[in-house]
């Protein structure tokens, strides 16, 4: 499978499990469960991550494929994202 | 919410899903106006709202576009450094300004999009050479054209500014990214659209991020334009290759002018 197939499956894997986590959240809030919220919460996070699972699917088929150079690029993307996360995370 | 409310969010996610989908523009430039000003939210929580839709359009959109080979992932990846760089810093700041700011900054954000929406169309840049480290398949002339790109640093650099509109405003780096891939990078500009389709996501991911940390996405309206989104995009693809998107792009862009003008007067408490 190559490298765009990777990426284009990852893609909407996330959001089928993204849309499948609101209707879940969405019967479980109306229903009275208490945990409807968090699952939506779940759902937004996600969908929020699918493009970051993208980049991951990007960068292990470049380096699979040993296009080192563009793997590095993937990397160092996967790094920034991840830092930018934890600034958010800590504040 | 009442559910009349909630039920308009999933039809606000269909019609930016298609119109992002057939434009290339993620949706931000539906969603912006619609959340400010008929749903009365804070320029914050409408930026939050509308990059989770803008990550709904433009990973399903995505999804189908990477299969047609036009994206170039490689440049889509470098830039993004820049971009996320950029999606970071610029929600950080944006939810220490004051609203009239953001709204301004909409505004002119909006006013730039339409700008650029109404002069798009006009220009064939496809490759003559055979030659060149990229290619992509052209479904129109039914060949592979080869392409080399210059100034990928600058270009990485320039992404900074676009990841920061995107996350300050919610609309989407696409009005910057293109440009930058097209003008300034010499990309075609059929593997620059579909390029900068492919990383809006990835810039609006960061901006997102951070909203959610800081509890500033209103989760109930996320959950509803999420799924009106994912509809709405499924049916921008399906039919983008069958209509001709520059006479949606001109008229959309009066409509676009129009709604930034409305948020200027908004902002100054004229309506």
């Amino acid at each position: 499978m190559n490298i765009l197939e990777n990426i284009a499956r990852t893609l909407k894997l996330s959001v089928v499990l993204s849309v499948m986590l609101v209707f879940i959240g969405l019967a479980a809030g109306y229903t009275g469960y208490p945990l409807g919220d968090d699952v939506i919460w779940l759902a937004v996070l996600v969908i929020i991550l699918s493009p970051f699972a993208g980049v991951i699917a990007a960068t292990v088929s470049l380096a699979l494929e040993k296009d080192r150079r563009w793997a590095v690029v993937g990397l160092t993307l996967i790094i920034v994202s991840i830092i930018g996360m934890t600034i958010a995370w800590i504040r | 919410m009442e559910p009349l409310l909630l039920f308009g969010l999933v039809l606000l996610g269909i019609i930016g899903g298609i119109l992002g989908t057939v434009l290339g523009v993620g949706g931000g430039i539906v969603f912006i106006p619609v959340l400010t000003i008929l749903y009365g939210l804070t320029p914050v929580s409408a930026a939050a709202l509308s990059l989770v839709g803008i990550i709904t359009v433009s990973s399903w959109g995505a999804a189908v576009y990477l299969k047609k080979g036009v994206p170039n992932i490689r440049i889509g990846l470098l830039l993004e450094i820049g971009g996320v760089t950029g999606a970071i810093i610029g929600a950080s700041v944006a939810v220490y300004l004051q609203d009239w700011v953001l709204m301004i900054a909409f505004s002119i954000v909006m006013l730039f999009s339409a700008y650029r929406m109404a002069l798009s169309g006009s220009r064939d840049d496809t490759p003559e050479n055979c030659e060149g480290e990229f290619d992509y398949y052209d479904m129109k002339c039914c060949e592979t054209m080869r392409y080399d790109v210059e100034h990928k640093a600058g270009g990485t650099v320039s992404s900074v500014l676009a990841g920061i509109v995107s996350s300050m405003t919610g609309i989407g780096g696409g009005v910057i990214k293109v440009p930058i891939m097209n003008v300034y990078m010499k990309m075609p500009i059929k593997a620059a659209a579909a390029t900068s389709n492919y990383s809006l996501g990835i810039t609006a991911f960061s901006g997102a991020m951070v909203y959610l940390l800081l509890g500033a996405v209103p989760l109930e309206m996320a959950a509803f334009l999420i799924v009106g989104s994912a509809v709405g995009a499924e049916a921008g693809t399906r039919i983008s290759s069958r209509i001709d998107a520059s006479s949606i792009r001109k008229y959309f862009s009066l409509l676009l002018m129009a709604s930034a003008v409305f948020m200027i007067l908004h902002a100054g408490g004229y309506v």
